[in-house]
């Protein structure tokens, strides 16, 4: 009997170690049996309340939810099996251990015990030991099943509290990260969110001339951590854009930003463009996003495609960040697509990707120019089928036709508060090697210009003169490199590298800039000059190109010579005069 | 498939092979590749079964050559195939990584 007195112990430990207050409730219409109940489950540190038949033992579970229930079955008033029914039904979620008490080994008994809500049956006579075994087991099931409500409900009030939390950021995200003007007639874009928030980002605002600034950006990944990194770059956007900054102002500025915030594996691939006012001029800084095509409206095909070949936003330091920019002229109705990798990389349901080239196809097709946007979108659902989007999809066209501006946006051009500033004044700046590798004298320059009363209107045109007067002083003059290079076929790759090469090992050569500003009532000039230190070249040559204006080499020159009153190449082709002028706007 | 690695018998050089579909489903078995790793030593991923990366893919290269030591970091990235490489140019990784 040694063992058994053991295992009796044994259970008595175990429900001691688990027992709080655990209550139970006996129901038996017979006292001796309600006593020896009792006695054992109080042995064991239970509580215990009891019952005279089934309709008291409902009344007891009302005013003292019992943890488990022992249940007679054969009672007055009301049976066990009816008692049973009606304490599950009250408890609803809650789970009651109800262990049946029965005399009977009757399989069809038994069975109705479990049918209506039992959890589990004692037969008599009762040994202490299998009645606690139970009552344990029990207990636990009723402790495990608690727990996983209370997670359950717990679960339900995060999930709650994280949707109203989601809208909360939501407004505020659309109020920082808001669309800006991309309601510009003449834009067209999808931008189609995937979760709550995108990871695209699609921003556009009138510069203080009135041209059009515009970013598109592809985070890593999706959802919040993307969201968060677009807060601080759509700030900026707009806020550079505002006060006139340049388009490789803002890339640098951005960059810097996200770089310093973002952990290593997050970042934005992403273009920031810019359209003059008139549409005529398309510059561009390209990190990363897919090709950016230009379509010609009148020769119905692509005339451009533009490759990324810079770092997308927070992968380096500004110091190794490019800044270059590209710059494009447009003739009236051309359009401009950007967009993000979500359009390449669309499935269809073999899984296959709707891919570069079925995109390109849609430009093929010699149609007018009015329903190209709508036609790659169709295109591409056409393919999709019903297979569900996988990525973040974004489309943006920019027409270039200023015909589809109201007055309104075109005279919106901020005047920035003028303090008088020096009208007649001249400068001149002398840069050698480290400028040309850790400066940027053409931001700087720009900047400075357009402080001057009644230029900030004309920023973007002065800031493409410098740039390509500047570039082409340090890339053919002092540097020696040849333009012809870049119309080779990966010639722009090997120019590139020839650059930097050339860059490196320079140990003499320089650049001077002066600048002339003049200003009267009506008018004001501002004259340009720019000799290097190379050799120069025969400019009666490029004139002759300019006018041919095809040749990749001249185009640049081409473009600022359209902007400036004047644009001539002095001595032996290493000096350059441009002369800038424009009217004083009424203030 | 998963991720597998195998080191020369000096332990210098460190061979990581990819993928099919090198995206951030990776991410976990790509980590372990080369966490407690050695930054003095040659790593080489190979893209040669890899099909398809997406941005997270290169978020996972710039993480393993921050944990290398930047530009100390000796990465090697052998065997892409022309699309991948592609991107790998879009973003400039060519300029961080030694793409062969």
């Amino acid at each position: 009997m040694t063992g058994s007195r053991l295992s009796i112990e044994t259970v008595d430990k175990v429900i001691e170690a688990n027992r709080s207050t655990q209550m139970a409730l006996v129901v038996d219409d017979d006292a001796v049996n309600r006593l020896i109940l009792e006695g054992m489950l109080s042995d064991s540190g239970y509580e215990v309340i009891t019952a005279e038949n089934g309709q008291e033992a409902i009344k007891q579970y009302v005013d003292h939810q019992p943890d488990v229930i022992l249940m007679d079955i054969m009672m007055p008033v009301l049976d066990g099996y009816q008692a049973t029914q009606q304490i599950k039904a009250l408890a609803g979620d809650r789970f009651v251990p109800i262990i049946f008490l029965t005399a009977v080994t009757d399989e069809d008994e038994l069975a109705r015990c479990v049918k209506v809500g039992g959890d589990d049956f004692l037969t008599k006579p009762y040994s202490k030991i299998i009645i606690m075994a139970k009552v344990e087991a029990l207990t636990r099931m009723s402790d495990l099943y608690a727990t996983t409500k209370r997670q359950r409900d717990e679960i339900d009030i995060y999930n709650e509290q994280l949707l109203v939390e989601q809208k909360v950021a939501k407004k505020i995200y659309s109020r920082v990260v808001h669309e800006g003007c991309l309601d510009t007639p003449n834009l067209k874009y999808i931008l189609s969110p995937l979760s709550v928030f995108n990871g695209d980002l699609l921003l556009a605002a009138h510069t203080p001339s009135g041209g059009l600034n515009i970013l598109l950006g592809d985070a890593t990944g999706h959802g919040l951590p993307a969201a968060i990194g677009a807060v601080p770059v759509s700030d900026l956007f707009y806020e550079l854009t505002k006060n006139g900054a340049t388009v490789d102002e803002i890339v640098l500025e951005i960059n810097s930003k996200l770089k310093n915030i973002l952990p290593p594996e997050f970042f934005f691939c992403a273009c920031v463009c810019n359209f003059s006012k008139d549409y005529r001029l398309f510059t561009m800084w390209h990190g990363g996003l897919p090709d950016v095509l230009i379509y010609s409206g009148k020769k119905k095909k692509l005339k451009h495609t533009v490759r990324s070949n810079n770092f997308p936003l927070g992968v380096v330091n500004n110091d190794r960040l490019k800044t270059d920019v590209q710059i494009f002229d447009l003739k009236k109705g051309d359009r401009v697509y950007l967009y993000s990798d979500g359009i390449t990389e669309a499935k269809n349901q073999a899984r296959e990707e709707f891919g570069e080239e079925r995109l390109l196809h849609c430009f093929e097709k010699g149609n007018s120019a009015d329903g190209l946007f709508e036609n790659i979108l169709e295109t591409i659902n056409e393919f999709r089928g019903d297979e569900e989007q996988s990525d973040d999809l974004t489309l943006l066209e920019i027409n270039a036709d200023p015909s589809l501006l109201s007055n309104e946006i075109l005279d919106n051009s901020v005047s920035t508060a003028t303090l008088p500033y020096p009208s007649n004044w001249n400068m001149n700046m002398m840069l050698t090697k480290r400028d040309f590798i850790e400066t940027n004298p053409v931001s700087i320059l720009t900047k400075f210009t357009t402080q001057v009363d009644g230029l900030m209107q004309h920023r973007e045109n002065i800031f493409i003169v410098l740039s390509e007067l500047y570039n082409n002083a340090l890339d053919h003059g002092v540097l020696g490199l040849d333009s012809k290079l870049k119309s080779e076929p990966d010639g722009f790759l090997t120019y590139l590298n020839l650059r930097q090469e050339r860059l490196a090992d320079l140990e003499d050569g320089y650049i001077s800039i002066s600048l002339e500003h003049k200003m009267d009532a009506n008018q004001g000039e501002l004259v340009i000059n720019i000799i290097d230190s190379g050799s120069g070249f025969d400019y009666q040559q490029l004139v002759l190109t300019m006018d041919k204006s095809k040749q990749r080499a001249g185009r640049g020159v081409s473009l600022a010579s359209s902007l400036c009153k004047e644009l001539v190449y002095l001595g032996n082709g290493n000096t350059v005069r441009a002369t800038y002028q424009w009217k004083k706007s009424a203030a | 498939m998963a991720i597998t690695i195998t080191k020369s018998g000096d332990g210098r050089t460190v061979t990581i092979k990819l993928p099919s579909e090198f995206d951030f489903r990776a991410h976990k078995d790509f980590r372990k590749s080369h966490r407690d790793a050695d930054p003095s030593a040659q790593y080489i991923l190979d893209f040669a079964a890899t099909e398809h990366i997406d941005s997270s893919a290169l978020g996972m290269l710039l993480v393993m050559r921050e944990g290398l030591g930047n530009d100390d970091a000796k990465v090697k990235i052998i065997n892409c195939r022309s699309n991948i490489k592609k991107l790998l140019e879009m973003a400039s990784f060519d300029n961080l990584f030694e793409v062969a």
